[in-house]
């Protein structure tokens, strides 16, 4: 057997660096103060009452969405001009945080909808553009999972990431004409933000922030690793075979 | 006796322009892709069946007779150009990779852009061919007045739109383990501002004469066409194999 000389960051790979720590406490205590602050500090808003109190985690998480479908787009291009494995990894780790935020969006937007509207779901336009962007991660994660193991799915995943961030801004704009030609019966807007109300929708929006951030370290770290493996084991086989 | 290589031309040939080339390369790939496949006739006539097939189901589905409001008659039409569209486009690249061909292709020194460009137009000749049994069959199943050139118009439009598009995702799709499931999880998504554009315009003509009413959404479609094709054209050489 050959003999195969190990990486130098092979043997540290598994020390997790005291910044990231730092990263994964502060998030911590930040989503358990924006939870204190939305259930229990902020008071109850004008029209709608304590129902209201789940867009303390709902805004945030969409925001995420956005950011990690961007994450996606940006780290696409970056790979088809450098085609460094780096930023591929970068968009297929953000694909899937941002899929699990997309999914949350919508299951804390039906939570909202049930008493607000009175039922689960309604095909209004930002419902139903979040939808479809949910489809497009789906679409996304679907596609790496079914490329055969090679060089190309990396290249095709990005040609999407790319495709389908372009067409976000139409999808929108083309779902909330077709909702303004056919209106549904009245829905009730969120409801506005006064003085103390935006204090505990800023700390939430830092906190939320912060954790897809944790989550996204994590799991590029695995990624990493896994790449890495592949990578070893491929080299075995070659100096085996 | 005059040997062929005893005097050299008396006029030297001009070469044609680059541009000129480019559209010569694209246009002999189309006819030979293009006229072998209908030639063969299996994925046309697949795609027609098919779409024969949606019409009838859907009539099932909502109970669709003469006289239907047009927003569903439109959906329903849509939906049967849209499924056997995907069917086409399907089959088109994988058909391409079995003969061998791709590689052939790929060899030679033909811009990337310009096999997107062919396979395009191929594409969109075998869906427009579909169309013109399914448009006359939904004239005569719904009693749609069909014959307008508005509708004919909206439905070229927007089968260009999902052409320009599916073209490129075929090609993704056919390099896939599951690539007839895939194509619609891929393309389904993107096409949404074109089923909706294209729906709307096709209610708008048949609820009266002209585009008119429908126009921001006919102004939708070709701005998406136009993006997409230039992002297609862009990325195109990606897709493909090295």
């Amino acid at each position: 057997m050959a003999q195969l000389a190990l990486p130098r960051q092979a043997t540290g790979a598994t020390a997790t660096a005291p910044w990231i720590w730092l990263l994964n406490a502060v998030s911590l205590v930040g989503v358990m103060a924006s939870l204190y602050l939305a259930l229990w500090w902020t008071p109850k808003e004008a029209v709608e009452g304590d129902v209201f109190r789940i867009f303390y985690i709902h805004v945030p998480i969409a925001w995420n969405m956005y950011v990690a479908f961007f994450v996606v787009f940006a780290a696409s291009i970056l790979y088809l001009w450098r085609r460094e494995p780096i930023w591929d990894r970068v968009a297929r780790v953000s694909a899937e945080i941002g899929l699990l935020f997309t999914t949350l969006v919508l299951i804390t937007g039906s939570i909202w909808g049930k008493p607000v509207w009175g039922v689960y779901w309604t095909w209004d336009a930002r419902l139903t553009t979040t939808l479809v962007l949910w489809f497009m991660y789906l679409a996304y994660l679907l596609l790496r999972s079914y490329s055969s193991e090679g060089g190309q799915a990396p290249r095709y995943a990005a040609v999407l990431g790319i495709v389908a961030f372009v067409d976000v801004p139409i999808v929108q704009y083309s779902v909330t004409w077709w909702r303004t030609l056919h209106p549904q019966s009245d829905i009730l807007a969120p409801g506005h933000l006064t003085g103390s109300m935006l204090l505990g929708m800023f700390v939430s929006l830092v906190s939320f922030t912060l954790l897809g951030l944790a989550l996204f370290v994590q799991r590029y770290r695995v990624e990493s690793m896994r790449d890495e493996a592949r990578t070893l084991r491929q080299r075995l086989e070659e100096a085996e075979g | 006796m005059v040997t062929e290589s005893a005097a050299p031309p008396l006029v030297k040939a001009a070469k044609p322009p680059p541009a000129l080339r480019y559209f010569r390369q694209v246009g002999v790939m189309i006819r030979a892709e293009t006229l072998a496949e209908l030639r063969r006739r299996e994925t046309p006539v697949a795609m027609v069946v098919f779409s024969l097939l949606v019409l009838l189901i859907f009539s099932f589905a909502f109970d669709l007779r003469p006289g239907a409001p047009p927003d569903v008659l439109s959906g329903v039409v849509w939906s049967a150009i849209l499924f056997s569209g995907m069917l086409g486009l399907g089959r088109g690249f994988a058909a391409e990779r079995e003969r061998g061909t791709l590689d052939g292709l790929l060899l030679a020194p033909v811009d990337r852009s310009a096999i997107y460009l062919a396979r395009l137009v191929d594409n969109l000749l075998l869906m427009l061919v579909m169309e013109v049994v399914t448009l006359p069959a939904a004239a005569i199943f719904f009693n749609m007045p069909v014959w307008r050139p508005a509708l004919l118009l909206a439905v070229f439009l927007g089968t260009l739109a999902f052409a320009i598009v599916g073209t490129l995702f075929a090609v993704i799709a056919a390099n896939s383990r599951a690539r007839d499931v895939l194509l619609p999880v891929l393309l389904l998504p993107v096409s949404v501002p074109i089923v909706i554009a294209s729906v709307e315009q096709t209610a708008a003509v048949l609820s009266g004469p002209t585009l008119l009413a429908a126009f921001p959404w006919t102004r939708l479609t070709v701005g998406y066409a136009v993006l997409f094709f230039i992002i297609s054209m862009l990325l195109f050489e990606h897709v493909l194999d090295e």
